[in-house]
């Protein structure tokens, strides 16, 4: 391992706790927002919470080949860093049924409010993800507005992790379930922070929580 | 009832405000830009504007400028994502008279349209 990069082993038990309590805080605080949007209950939760290598993150979004649905939002601010919301077509189809109240007639032809309420799933989950660890770090987080790519899993993929490749080995995989009365839907939340701005992350939890 | 202009690039966001305002019996144009609101207000001279902070190219904080050089007596809210304070005030010192934080509550959008219009 190149000595500049992160290892999970570098991250301690407490600092894994530290980033599961901000993304249960902030899965909570998109949950409300969403609800406010569609003026209807909508949970947002995570069943799980990783660190694994960047080179594996494509396996488990799917083959190289399969399509899928990405929504990108870049970090500025106090750290740098990406975050992408990945979802199967199927999933996609069910999240914009869930927002909007219809099925999209073909996902690689997503119409404008479509493609722009996968958007905003992703903007208000990302922001209030962020937020919490803002709050928790006292670090200026900035999200840029959604992006949303229907692509091979391959091509999606490839603009956060040629970005972070050079000083990140890992990725933060958030497994994330939206919910409402009628669905229930998966899909992968990930994050690449920026080694420097992780390990400043990391270290300004540890201070605030001493 | 009034006459509002909805100026917002995401249109799921436009789409959702529109329905508020629809929904409670108001006539809605909806502008997906600040170049095409600024055309949008000549034509229709609306009640009341409903505007994004957060868009490419003219942005709403340039936005309210221009619709203040049309006719200084727009009534104009922001509405803004979090974290946006700063522009919030910018925009509340220009001339805007209300703002709307995204995700809004249908109820928040109505509040704000009537304070813009009293």
């Amino acid at each position: 391992m190149k000595p500049s990069m992160l290892s999970t082993a570098s991250l301690t038990e407490s600092e894994l706790g530290q980033l599961r309590k901000a993304v249960s805080l902030g899965f909570a605080n998109a949950a409300s927002g969403l609800s406010l949007m569609v003026d209807r209950r909508i949970t947002v939760s995570s069943p799980g919470l990783r660190i694994i290598p960047i080179g594996q993150v494509p396996g488990l979004v799917g083959k190289p080949d399969e399509v899928v649905v990405a929504a990108y939002l870049s970090i500025s601010g106090d750290a740098a860093g990406h975050i992408l919301l990945v979802l199967s077509p199927d999933a996609a189809d069910d999240l914009v049924e869930m927002l909007v109240g219809y099925r999209p007639d073909a996902m690689a032809a997503l119409d404008d409010v479509e493609r722009s309420a996968l958007g905003e799933v992703a903007n208000v989950t990302g922001s209030f993800f962020l937020s919490a660890i803002a709050d928790a770090t006292d670090l200026l987080l900035q999200p840029s507005p959604p992006a949303v790519i229907v692509d091979m899993a391959g091509a999606a993929l490839d603009v956060p992790l040629i970005a972070v490749a050079m000083t990140m080995e890992e990725a933060l995989v958030i497994d994330t379930r939206f919910a409402d009365d009628d669905h229930q839907i998966n899909g992968l939340f990930l994050m690449f922070p920026d080694v420097a701005s992780l390990r400043l992350m990391l270290e300004r939890m540890n201070r605030l929580d001493e | 009832m009034a006459t509002l202009l909805v100026v917002d690039d995401a249109a799921f966001m436009r789409m959702r405000c529109s329905k508020v305002l629809k929904d409670n019996g108001h006539t809605v144009v909806e502008a997906e830009n600040g170049v095409q609101a600024l055309k949008k207000y000549q034509e229709v001279h609306p009640d009341g504007v409903l505007l994004d902070i957060t868009m490419p190219e003219m942005d709403g904080l340039a936005t309210l400028k221009e619709i203040k050089k049309l006719d200084p007596d727009a009534r104009v809210a922001m509405v803004t994502a979090m974290g946006q304070q700063a522009l919030v005030i910018d925009a509340l010192k220009s001339g805007a008279r209300d703002f709307v934080l995204k995700p809004f509550q249908s109820d928040r959008v109505l509040a704000a349209v009537k304070k813009i219009l009293a």
